[in-house]
């Protein structure tokens, strides 16, 4: 008899500073960015670039000092390998967007998690490369 | 881990108690289960206390999104 455990896949996966901003408010990108950190997740040097951006923004245009936003951000760029693009595709109309498509394809990304427009409308002209999804579409695949 | 069952005067009675020690608790009334409580870990606590921050700012997931459409200019 074989007593081996059955092993879950580790699956691949690109998240943006998009999904990881809309998780403090919970729902589909909450459940995205948990099971993202919970699988491999990989991202441009970009990300951190742009949550230290979004951070002071907030600073400057609110009170406070978001210390806790800055904590959680912490917290979850300590889960994530930042990687830079050895090549950056232009594929987006984004420049930003292409680290992101250009790390997912470099890195044989089994997925790509984005809230962003610009990302998602490159979803069928990437699908033999990449898969982008929506966090409702990666949630629900990872969960059936 | 082990799962505390507690009656509902159980709970009301010794609730600092089983706060403290963290782990999950079910709650019983007329020993019909009725609730669970459980830990929150890290990233949920982490995630909770931004949201809050965000709360007392007043700001929204899409006022978030423009803030962040915002800073990325900057890059």
């Amino acid at each position: 008899m074989n007593y081996s455990k059955k092993r879950k896949k580790r699956y691949k996966v690109v998240i943006d500073a998009n999904v990881i901003i809309s998780s403090i408010f919970g729902g589909y990108p909450e459940e995205s960015v948990r099971l993202a950190i919970d699988n491999e997740c990989i991202a441009p040097n970009l990300l951190k670039k742009e949550l230290d951006k979004f951070v002071n923004t907030l600073k400057r245009k609110n009170k406070g000092d978001f210390k806790n936003t800055s904590k959680f951000f912490h917290y979850i760029l300590s889960h994530i390998t930042l990687i830079e693009p050895r090549k950056i595709l232009n594929i987006s109309k984004d420049k930003n967007d292409n680290r992101y498509i250009s790390i997912a394809i470099q890195e044989k990304a089994d997925f790509l998690v984005s809230g962003d427009n610009d990302i998602i409308s490159v979803k069928e002209e990437l699908k033999s490369k990449c898969k982008i999804v929506s966090p409702k579409e990666f949630v629900e695949y990872l969960k059936h | 881990m082990l799962i505390k069952i507690v009656s509902v005067k159980e709970f009301k009675d010794k609730a600092t108690q089983l706060l403290r020690e963290k782990g999950p608790v079910i709650i019983t009334r007329r020993g019909i289960p009725v609730a669970k409580l459980e830990p929150i870990d890290k990233l949920k606590g982490l995630m909770l206390k931004a949201r809050l921050e965000m709360k007392e700012a007043n700001i929204s997931e899409k006022e978030a999104i423009e803030l962040l459409k915002e800073a990325e200019k900057e890059i």
